[in-house]
């Protein structure tokens, strides 16, 4: 899941303080399971700003939604009416919710509430964990299901660099050395031979890097004439 | 098929509590579709006055203020029956004890009741039906782990009472389900076993002890660590044998004799008797030295100098047994979780429940219990699993429940629950398990999609009347708003009243079933209203029956404060504070009140000694 | 059902949640035993005493869901077998119907000699006492202030002992313990010397005032001792048995005093520390430093100008030493609570070989702790399901 954090109460504020009337839009997908923009937070915060108004003597109307998913224009559609009457629209959706708001209603100001920070797993509650980076060309097959880029800090592909101590990574002591993992794992597996093959330097063409990427399924994708026809 | 409105009962106690409180101006409170005085709501007459009134209102919600006394809440419960009011559309308010008797300005008091009156009304309108009853039918098979004295006397009664005990052979690999219909997968030698129970007694194994000693031999039974009394009956069982009736020259070395447990000390007197030689180490004195298949084993005793004794049998005490149970306990869903939520020890406290409703510890698999003690946990926990297991249909009112259209699937419930009470499976919604659920509301303050309702206190009904007790007449000072959690902080406020103790009006409480209820926004919100300090006032780590209740507190309040200074408000207003149901000491120390109301309260208490031991 | 303490409770209820109608007769004024006047004892945290247990255990005692609760009722005697007892019940006067009372306390604002009052804060039942002793009308004197007073004609001037018959088909037995009556060992001073007190004591004294007791009790000064085993363990004072609960008990009362005072030192005289009670070895893994232990028990105490002199050996140091301290703590053992309507009991006083059909719980067969004796209830309750379901 796409993991993200709220903003500091006092950043929320001040994105508020020149509205009157906003909506407030959470998101019950990814970043509700973080438990960083689910319906209770939106809730939670939109009653903390008209708290924080009502204390300066002032007063906010917030009116409150939570839509399945952020991302899909579907979902959103729905908002129209609410959106049209909110100066500013305020999004606990990630990255992308925030985005796909902003273009599904151009005329309204749309302001993120989160932080989107990575896409990682629930290690315990309230901790969450970064597992992949989207690097485009999966390599976990060969390196027993721990993957070096995401979890080494320098994203070697062969090897540890030979700086962690205790098991923890040199950049990082909160980190296990993501090289360790794979080579115990391997052990584990009684695969370790594998690790005598080199692996070439990654295409990173096709990582988050440059272009902005896109997949394209041809089979699946409806050409834009046929909706219109 | 009843009409509209909420109806109000007030109840003067004999008319005792008129000259503390303004009762009419109480009786008036705006909001209300009718109103009633009475003087004796928890005898039958009064009560019957109640019924017929209300059944004349034809209102379809009712408040009470009366008292907290059993009879009263009873009294209430059997009113609104017999008006044919929803038992989720009353309120009782306890004016006696939480108003009239302890506080001292008649104005002050006044206010305070109007806003509780007001608080239960809006609470009342904000109450959701509860969910159908569930029903669960227990085939009254138990299952029993373990091959020790326990598991076997869990049997014997469970047999006794009508009930199937099943014993397996093997290991319980898993274990899910809730009271009355779990269902445990079993591995044995000849593959996988599953059973469908309505509980689980997990004893400890029989322990093996006799160690390998030939008949005139002489050894040494080495007693370190604590002294469990399990151990103690073991090695002097083996100890008072081998010196009695094989020959042996038996030396026991010990630090604390422990003989807590029926029949102990006797058979540490009959060992000494019969020519078993105990010896107290003390700190550092003992040296052991292997030599040429014997144990030279040499001891520093105070005012007797240097002992040295050649053995050839040197047997150590102690297994770690809770140790040796964890793997059981794990998969009972009963040991701590990642993150150590759970304190083991609470559970302890328990004679042989656990956290979850219908696992049963007993014997070696809940702590160093003697043969004697794992028997009568074993006969107590088949009296226990009866009430859980017994074949028939048990209705179990669900008391909190998921509202899967806004529920995200993220499993926090499921991580926080401290019962084992939410469920899922794949294809499957989240679940929460009636008769596994204890109603804590951890679930529901931790849930992101406000999908998880407590029955008894859904969050708009909490916030409801947090926010009617907030707004009333002035109490004569910025209120301080206790949260009082039901099992510790609600007995004693009681008792601070049956004391007549005085505290402030202002102070303003909100009863809540576990601190795990509540959330950081519960807090902040009464202190935007004006409220001078927030207390959350429950159980120790220790003692929560919930297991969590106050560390999750310790982590809103933390969560509070800092979201109170953000807004400008006070972030040193809000404190968490840990009290037992009988310390309503701390809780007056808390409150700002002295209770050492020296003669009145004392000179009773002793009266009552001096009753029960005439 | 007679004795209404953690175990008589628990039993009486697990029965009544099974269907079978309890008669639960208590010979003291309110329900809860001894437990119902122990003190909370944690220090930073909860030290697991079962305080909070028991009192759950009344609190959650339901009117009138099977269980016919009669307080002040003494059993005369118990008569017949399995399914045809007949149980002869005295009732001690208490001047209060309780049936009637709501507890709004006019009576005792208004008795001029406080002749009448509630039992303790948290009773259950909550009517008042009357004292009849105390009362003016023991004295001859006209007075019916109460009862004229009283808005729900609950006072009974003229209450009267009475005696009952009931019928019963199982009888359980719960009739708790006694503690050991510690001025028999008179050499320690308890009843003689100021400064000398029983565990008991201590427990009652911070139940009813909280940790002033403390301050009262032990003014400006700072050195307790807590003396184990007094009538535990003991052949020459005919205790041969170990009690269990007093060493975690001692322990516990020590760390809430050291916590609640600062500047004391409490000392632990024992002969071997039995701290395998739930949450007790925690407690010893990080003892606080103003505990001290001592292996050793003193044979007396003796009062001198500078406090109160205990002389004792030393074990560890295999020495005789004397210490002086300002308040000494007994530990004192369980008793058995007598023979109950003629049972039979073993030499100890405890209960066993009861006959068919009677059935014993808690303390009243061995020292129990809390957390045992609700265990205890809960297997009597079984144990007499048993009997009742062989009947059927």
């Amino acid at each position: 899941m796409i993991v993200a954090e709220q903003k500091p109460l006092e950043a929320v504020l001040k994105m508020m303080a020149p509205y009157q009337r906003v909506l407030v839009v959470g998101c019950a997908s990814c970043v509700s399971v973080c438990l960083a923009g689910g319906e209770r937070e939106v809730s939670v915060l939109s009653s903390l700003a008209r708290l924080a108004r009502g204390t300066q003597g002032a007063s906010i109307e917030i009116a409150e939604a939570t839509v399945h998913r952020q991302c899909d224009q579907e979902f959103l559609l729905p908002l129209a009416s609410q959106v049209e009457a909110a100066e500013a629209v305020f999004s606990l959706g990630c990255g992308c919710g925030v985005q796909l708001m902003a273009e599904t209603f151009p005329h309204r100001r749309v302001f993120p509430l989160l932080d989107t920070k990575f896409m990682g797993i629930t290690l315990q509650p309230g901790v969450w964990v970064e597992r992949c980076r989207g690097c485009g060309e999966c390599i976990l097959d060969r390196t027993g299901g721990i993957c070096p880029i995401a979890r080494c800090s320098k994203g070697l592909l062969n090897g540890p660099c030979g700086g962690y101590r205790d098991g923890k990574c040199e950049v990082d002591t909160a980190v296990d050395c993501a090289w360790l993992l794979i080579f115990n794992r391997l052990q584990t597996l009684g695969e370790l031979e594998s690790l005598r093959a080199i692996m070439e330097p990654k295409d990173w063409s096709e990582a988050a890097v440059g272009r902005p990427r896109q997949v394209v399924r041809e089979d699946v994708k409806v050409p834009i004439e046929e909706v219109i026809a | 098929m009843n009409g509209y409105g909420t109806a109000l009962a007030v109840c003067t106690c004999g008319g005792t509590l008129c000259g503390r409180l303004d009762v009419e101006r109480i009786v008036a409170a705006p909001g209300f579709a009718s109103a009633l005085v009475i003087h004796d709501l928890c005898l039958p007459a009064g009560s019957a006055r109640v019924a017929s009134w209300l059944r004349e209102t034809a209102a379809d919600s009712l408040v009470v203020a009366a008292c907290g006394v059993p009879a009263a809440v009873q009294a209430v419960v059997e009113v609104s029956r017999a008006a044919g009011v929803a038992e989720h559309r009353t309120s009782l308010v306890d004016l006696r004890e939480g108003c009239a008797w302890v506080h001292t300005q008649a104005d002050q008091a006044t206010a305070k009741a109007l806003r509780m009156v007001a608080s239960a009304a809006a609470g009342v309108r904000e109450s959701t039906p509860p969910v159908p009853d569930v029903e669960v039918r227990p085939s009254g098979r138990v299952l029993v782990v373990g091959t020790g004295p326990g598991s076997l006397a869990a049997a014997a009664r469970l047999k006794d009472l009508g009930c199937e005990a099943v014993l397996i052979s093997g290991t319980l690999e898993r274990f899910e389900g809730q009271a009355g219909e779990f269902k445990a997968r079993i591995r044995t030698d000849q593959g996988v076993e599953c059973h469908a129970v309505g509980a689980v007694i997990a004893a400890g194994d029989a322990p093996a002890r006799m160690p390998a000693v030939q008949a005139g031999q002489r050894v040494a039974f080495l007693l370190e660590g604590d002294p469990w009394p399990s151990v103690t009956e073991s090695t002097l069982s083996a100890a008072l044998h081998l010196a009695r009736d094989c020959g042996c020259r038996v030396l026991v070395l010990f630090r604390d004799m422990g003989v807590a447990g029926r029949g102990l000390e006797e058979l540490y007197r009959e060992a000494r008797g019969s020519g078993v030689t105990f010896v107290r180490m003390e700190e550092g004195s003992l040296r052991i030295v292997e030599a040429g298949g014997e144990w030279v084993v040499t001891l520093e005793v105070p005012g007797l100098g240097s002992v040295t004794e050649t053995v050839d049998v040197l047997v150590s005490g102690a297994t770690d047994a809770l140790q040796g149970t964890r793997g059981l306990a794990e998969v009972l869903g009963v040991a701590p979780r990642k993150g150590g939520w759970a304190p083991r020890e609470r559970a302890l406290l328990e004679p042989v429940a656990t956290e979850r409703n219908g696992v049963f510890l007993i014997g070696s698999a809940r702590g160093p219990y003697t043969t004697d003690q794992a028997v009568r946990q074993g006969e107590a926990a088949a009296m226990a699993a009866l009430s859980v297991a017994a074949p028939g249909v048990i209705a179990v009112s669900a008391r909190a429940s998921v509202d899967v259209e806004r529920c995200a699937f993220c499993l926090t419930c499921l991580r926080v629950c401290p019962h084992q009470a939410v469920t899922t499976a794949l294809g499957q919604t989240m679940r929460v398990l009636p008769a596994a659920c204890q109603g804590c509301g951890v679930c529901a303050a931790a849930c992101p999609a406000g999908a998880i309702q407590i029955t008894e206190s859904p969050n708009r009904r909490l916030l409801a009347e947090m926010d009617a007790l907030m707004n009333g007449p002035p109490l004569g000072g910025r209120p301080t708003v206790v949260f009082a959690c039901a099992n510790s902080a609600v007995p004693a406020l009681q008792a601070l009243g049956r004391l007549r103790l005085s505290y402030p009006a202002q102070v303003l409480v909100v009863p809540v079933p576990c601190l795990g209820r509540l959330e950081a926004v519960h807090c902040v919100r009464p202190l935007a209203a004006g409220a001078r300090r927030v207390l959350l006032c429950g159980c120790y780590d220790r003692s929560c029956e919930h297991l969590v209740g106050p560390a999750t507190a310790r982590r809103v309040v933390e969560r509070a404060s800092a979201l109170a200074g953000t807004l400008g408000l006070d972030p040193g207003a809000i404190h968490v504070a840990s009290l037992a149901p009988v310390d309503w000491h701390k809780l007056g120390q808390i409150l700002g009140v002295s209770c050492d109301d020296g003669d009145r309260n004392g000179g009773e208490a002793s009266k009552v000694t001096a009753h029960a031991t005439a | 059902m007679v004795g209404a303490g953690p175990a008589g409770l628990t039993a009486a209820q697990a029965l009544a949640a099974r269907g079978i109608p309890v008669l639960l007769a208590e010979q003291g004024p309110v329900v809860g035993g001894w437990a119902a006047c122990y003190a909370c004892k944690a220090a930073t945290d909860c030290n697991l005493c079962g305080v909070c247990l028991s009192a759950r255990v009344s609190r959650t005692m339901q009117p009138g869901a099977g269980v016919t609760l009669k307080v002040d009722a003494h059993v005369l005697g118990i008569e017949g077998g399995p399914g045809s007892f007949a149980v002869r019940l005295a009732h001690r006067p208490r001047g209060v119907d309780v049936s009637r009372c709501t507890g709004c306390g006019r009576c005792a604002e208004l008795c001029p000699v406080a002749a009448i009052a509630q039992p303790h804060p948290q009773a259950l039942p909550m009517a008042y006492l009357l004292d009849q002793e105390a009362c003016l009308r023991a004295r001859g004197e006209e007075c019916v202030i109460c009862r004229e007073a009283c808005p729900f004609g609950a006072v009974l001037l003229d209450d009267t002992p009475s005696e009952e018959l009931v019928q019963a088909d199982v009888v359980v037995l719960a009739t708790g313990f006694e503690p050991y009556p510690a001025a028999r060992k008179g050499q320690l001073g308890y009843g003689r010397l100021p400064g000398v007190i029983t565990t008991m004591d201590l427990e009652r004294g911070l139940w009813q005032h909280g940790p002033e007791y403390l301050s009262r009790l032990l003014p400006g000064s700072r050195r307790v001792a807590f003396v184990h085993c007094v009538g535990s363990r003991d052949l020459a004072a005919g205790r041969g048995w170990c009690s269990q609960v007093c060493c975690p008990t001692a322990l516990r009362l020590a760390g809430r005093m050291v916590r609640e005072l600062p500047g004391l030192e409490a000392t632990l005289f024992f002969i071997d520390l039995q701290r395998c009670a739930p949450g007790i070895a925690r407690l010893f893994d990080d003892l606080p430093p103003e505990i001290h232990l001592v292996r050793g028990i003193p044979g007396d105490v003796l009062s001198e100008p500078g406090g109160l002199l205990l002389t004792f050996e030393d074990v560890a140091t295999a020495t005789r030493r004397q210490e002086l301290f300002d308040l000494v703590v007994l530990a004192v053992g369980m008793d058995s609570p007598g023979a109950a309507a003629g049972m039979p009991a073993a030499a100890e006083g405890f209960l066993c070989d009861l006959p068919a059909g009677v059935v014993a719980a808690g303390a009243c067969g061995g020292p129990v702790s809390i957390p045992e004796a609700v265990g205890e209830g809960l297997r009597a309750a079984g144990a007499a399901l048993r009997v009742l379901e062989s009947l059927s």
